[in-house]
């Protein structure tokens, strides 16, 4: 899911919402707020 | 003797047919990524198109998961299915909601495993095809594919 594992990810913005939206309701029950969604790409970004 | 050599050509394949499911060429690439992503895009042969369409209508709630594509891909993908939906006479009921696993064809062609080898936490579900069919991605299903050594001991 590392951008450094697959420089592809977070690349697609539809796509990135689309799973945003899919696993935000799955995982924590509700919608991840922006800041969240920000959060998490920036770590996985990061990562290593 | 050539009616007969073709017979016997004929019936050599057949077998092999049946095995063979690939995606049409037709299909389209958000049928792939909208319903290859979280498990095999099945082949749409394995259910009728009645049952697709149930399965369409009720994708915010698909087996627990909200797999609810956008509006245009879930139009592509139903004409899609629409086209390349199986025969259900054939197929036989795939109950509520629809199953390719609870259809009497998938039943029958999988009557000989031992419900040991389906608890298996390799296999986990029926709808994980690519445990034991290691080429179903390629639409081939034969039993000359299926490699669990461990399973089939």
């Amino acid at each position: 899911m590392a951008v450094a594992a697959n420089g592809e990810r977070f690349s697609d913005p539809a796509k990135v919402e689309k799973w945003f939206g899919r696993n935000c309701k799955e995982v924590v029950g509700r919608l991840c707020s922006p800041a969240e969604k920000a959060d998490f790409v920036a770590y996985m970004s990061e990562v290593r | 003797m050539k009616p007969l050599l073709l017979l016997a050509l004929l019936s050599l394949s057949l077998p092999a047919l049946a095995d063979r499911l690939p995606l049409p060429a037709s299909t389209p690439a958000s049928y792939k990524t909208e319903c290859g992503s979280c498990h095999l895009a099945y082949p749409p042969a394995l259910l009728g198109a009645a049952d697709w369409r149930r399965i369409l209508s009720g994708l915010k709630d698909h087996f627990g998961s909200d797999a609810e594509p956008s509006p245009a891909q879930k139009q592509e993908i139903a004409t899609f299915l629409e086209r390349n939906a199986g025969n259900t006479g054939k197929l036989g009921n795939a109950g509520e909601p629809p199953r390719i696993s609870n259809t009497a064809r998938f039943v029958r062609k999988h009557d000989e495993i031992p419900k040991r080898f389906w608890r298996d936490p390799r296999v986990k579900s029926a709808a994980n095809c690519e445990a034991c069919h290691t080429h179903a991605a390629d639409g081939r299903y034969s039993e000359h594919d299926i490699a669990i050594p461990e399973l089939r001991e």
